[in-house]
């Protein structure tokens, strides 16, 4: 059966079309990729062919949709949705809507048609396969940002779905995690289910997809299956250490009042270099990076620092928003960094399209680009990024890399940490954390570690 | 350490409503007596864990409900002078009764919210009361984004430091500002919840009423009847 897509307009207004004239057609046990800008509609065209734009969100869709014989265009087809097709939103964290793992499998289960009297039963079996036996009724916030991702992947799976749609299944995950999806989609491919995958990092897909879209213009169209595995990649080189001022130390233990994320944390950053931590999933980046920001007190030793002022960028963009329009934000930032509208326009010049938007209705790639426009702005002498560069297409992406070293070039210091093995390789130290302990690593050597991890 | 068996969360609902109705219903000192007696051990057995602020909270309630009394029904025989008040009979009886009145409402909630927890009070309406999905997935998923919005309370405090805002919270624009953040993020989460819930068939779910008493509900009903009875008989 597969899926047959044929959407001719498609929008969440009448007058603003956001698709027109996109093809793609899978059969079973084929993987279709689709690529495309920051922007360019791609969560747009899952929400499309799942029927949520047209019966949930109250958009519009012209055309034909096919998800293995259901029409989800139409009430009853769409009513059948959950029985044939499971959908892995681009942030899964919020894909999780119940407090307890139990309650989310024993729901999932019961939506699927199982007696309410099986479900509980069932619903442990499938826990304690993943590893989560024991912690059925631990609230879902309890749990570990890996855990919480296999939970997903076990939701993905209940009922035996024929379709499975991927919206950005990389963002924000650690190689591993990248690894233990592409597992997952070799399966289905072998189970003979339709796998649709919309990506920026294509790389990580390309040698398992079947077919390839790119939307260009709001239109999908059909590219050549490349294997182009990080082939624009610079030659690594490790940076020659420098004399150069310590702009902040940290020695200690980290995390929070109940629980020790990092012990014995010897982190170093000094003036205009670029660092990078990474680590797993969960592993206490994020927590290292808002103790040196003071949004979580050190447990124990010290942290000394020369810089007047710093700038944490978390992983959420939106919260670093204080305006309605994207141009209030230049205007806020104008007005307290003393910048130009030219100067900020100049550094990522996309913004000039975007100044009649909200920030909360961009893209969540443009979203983080104006996020790190305000952290280069406010910045200081050290920026704290938290994932800088998921969601951006290669060509934000860049633009993003360039702002990072032209700041570097100015004598002022990043840490940045991220799972992104591009990025990695662009930056002049990187630390590595692993079971609980921070350690510094050998760069080219990570960025080759980092790359096989992911299995591709 | 041996727990006892938890009523059903409906049984607990019957008799926290029905006393409390009741304890609004009636005037008579002995009867509300009678009805919170009852209601004071079941709290003991059931809901130690936290009284001590719903019986601080009612404390400080008292206070005013004596102003209130003194104010309005301090008539009869002089009972005894606090300074150089003579508080009489009917402020005191006044006093009483509304202060029982309070005690056996407030322990009938603490009751239901201090038993269960609010991930089994939310599963009783799903999997027990054949609460509709509409009313039954926000109560969870309220319980689900609570830390969450805990977070990023102190995020975008944090944030709007970082960019040179205020951050008065008492002042009501700083604060109108943050919350107004705090719901535009919210919003946003929760509208991707909603559509992985419609993408998951939650709206397939069928409601059902699933009732099973056990020895315990049974001793509580039976209980909540006998006084009822009770205090309308004498």
């Amino acid at each position: 059966m597969g899926v047959y897509v044929n959407i001719l307009r498609a929008g969440y207004q009448e007058n603003h079309i956001v698709l027109r004239e996109s093809m793609f057609k899978a059969g079973e046990g084929e993987v279709v990729l689709i690529s495309g800008p920051s922007g360019s509609g791609k969560s747009t065209l899952i929400l499309a062919i799942t029927g949520i734009l047209k019966h949930v969100l109250g958009g519009f869709v012209e055309g034909v949709v096919d998800l293995n014989g259901l029409n989800p265009l139409e009430p009853t087809g769409f009513e059948e949705i959950p029985r044939e097709v499971s959908v892995l939103l681009q942030d899964p964290e919020r894909q999780l809507v119940f407090p307890t793992p139990l309650d989310e499998v024993v729901v999932s289960l019961e939506s699927l048609g199982s007696p309410r009297s099986t479900a509980f039963e069932k619903a442990r079996g499938i826990l304690s396969q993943i590893g989560l036996g024991g912690k059925e009724n631990r609230h879902v916030e309890e749990l570990s940002s890996g855990e919480r991702r296999r939970l997903t992947l076990a939701l993905l799976e209940i009922g035996d779905p024929r379709v499975i749609i991927l919206d950005e299944p990389s963002a924000n995950l650690d190689p591993r995690g990248v690894s233990l999806i592409r597992e997952r989609v070799r399966d289905w491919k072998k189970q003979g289910k339709t796998v649709i995958i919309v990506e920026h990092k294509i790389q990580y897909f390309t040698d398992l997809a079947d077919t390839m879209y790119t939307l260009r213009s709001r239109k999908l169209v059909e590219d050549a299956v490349r294997d182009d595995l990080y082939v624009n990649l610079p030659e690594c080189r490790n940076n020659p250490a420098g004399a150069s001022e310590l702009v902040l130390e940290l020695r200690g233990d980290i995390g929070y009042r109940d629980y020790t994320v990092l012990r014995d944390v010897d982190f170093k950053v000094y003036r205009g270099e670029i660092v990078a931590i990474i680590g797993p999933n969960g592993s206490g980046k994020t927590t290292l990076l808002k103790t040196i920001a003071g949004l979580t007190p050190i447990l124990n030793g010290e942290i000394t620092t020369s810089v007047k002022k710093l700038f944490y960028a978390p992983q959420n963009p939106d919260l670093v928003f204080v305006s309605w329009s994207v141009k209030r934000e230049v205007k806020n930032i104008v007005k307290k960094t003393g910048l130009t509208v030219e100067e900020l326009v100049n550094m990522f010049p996309w913004l000039s399209n975007a100044l009649d938007q909200s920030p909360f209705l961009l893209s969540h790639g443009q979203r983080r680009l104006l996020e790190l426009l305000i952290a280069l702005a406010h910045g200081g002498d050290l920026l704290l990024l938290d994932e800088p560069t998921t969601g951006l297409d290669p060509s934000l992406y860049h633009s993003v890399l360039r702002e990072l070293k032209n700041t570097r070039n100015k004598g002022r210091s990043i840490v940045v940490a991220t799972h992104d093995p591009r990025l990695v390789l662009e930056v002049d130290r990187v630390y590595k954390v692993e079971n609980g302990f921070l350690r510094e690593v050998d760069k080219c050597r990570v960025v080759e570690e980092m790359i096989r991890e992911t299995g591709v | 350490m041996y727990r006892m068996t938890k009523p059903r969360i409906l049984t607990i609902l019957i008799y926290a409503f029905t006393t409390s109705t009741l304890a609004f219903i009636y005037r008579d000192l002995y009867d509300l007596l009678v009805l919170l007696a009852p209601t004071i051990i079941l709290v003991f057995i059931y809901a130690r864990r936290g009284l001590h602020w719903i019986i601080i909270g009612v404390l400080i309630g008292l206070l005013g409900l004596f102003i209130n009394a003194i104010a309005f029904s301090n008539t009869g025989e002089t009972v005894f002078r606090l300074f150089t008040i003579e508080v009489k009979t009917g402020a005191v009886h006044a006093f009483l009764v509304v202060s029982i009145r309070l005690f056996i409402i407030a322990f009938a909630g603490a009751l239901l919210a201090l038993t269960y927890s609010p991930i089994e009070i939310y599963r009783s309406l799903i999997y027990e009361l054949k609460t509709p999905v509409i009313i039954a997935f926000p109560v969870a998923y309220a319980l689900r984004i609570l830390p969450v919005v805990k977070r990023d309370y102190s995020e975008i405090v944090f944030q709007r430091k970082q960019r040179g805002l205020k951050t008065n919270l008492l002042n009501p624009l700083d604060l109108a500002s943050v919350v107004t953040l705090l719901m535009v993020v919210n919003y946003e989460r929760a509208k991707w919840s909603g559509i992985s819930a419609e993408l998951r068939g939650l709206r397939r779910i069928k409601p059902e009423f699933q009732y099973k008493p056990r020895i315990v509900d049974y001793i509580l009903l039976t209980l909540l009847v006998l006084l009822v009875v009770y205090t309308i008989a004498f």
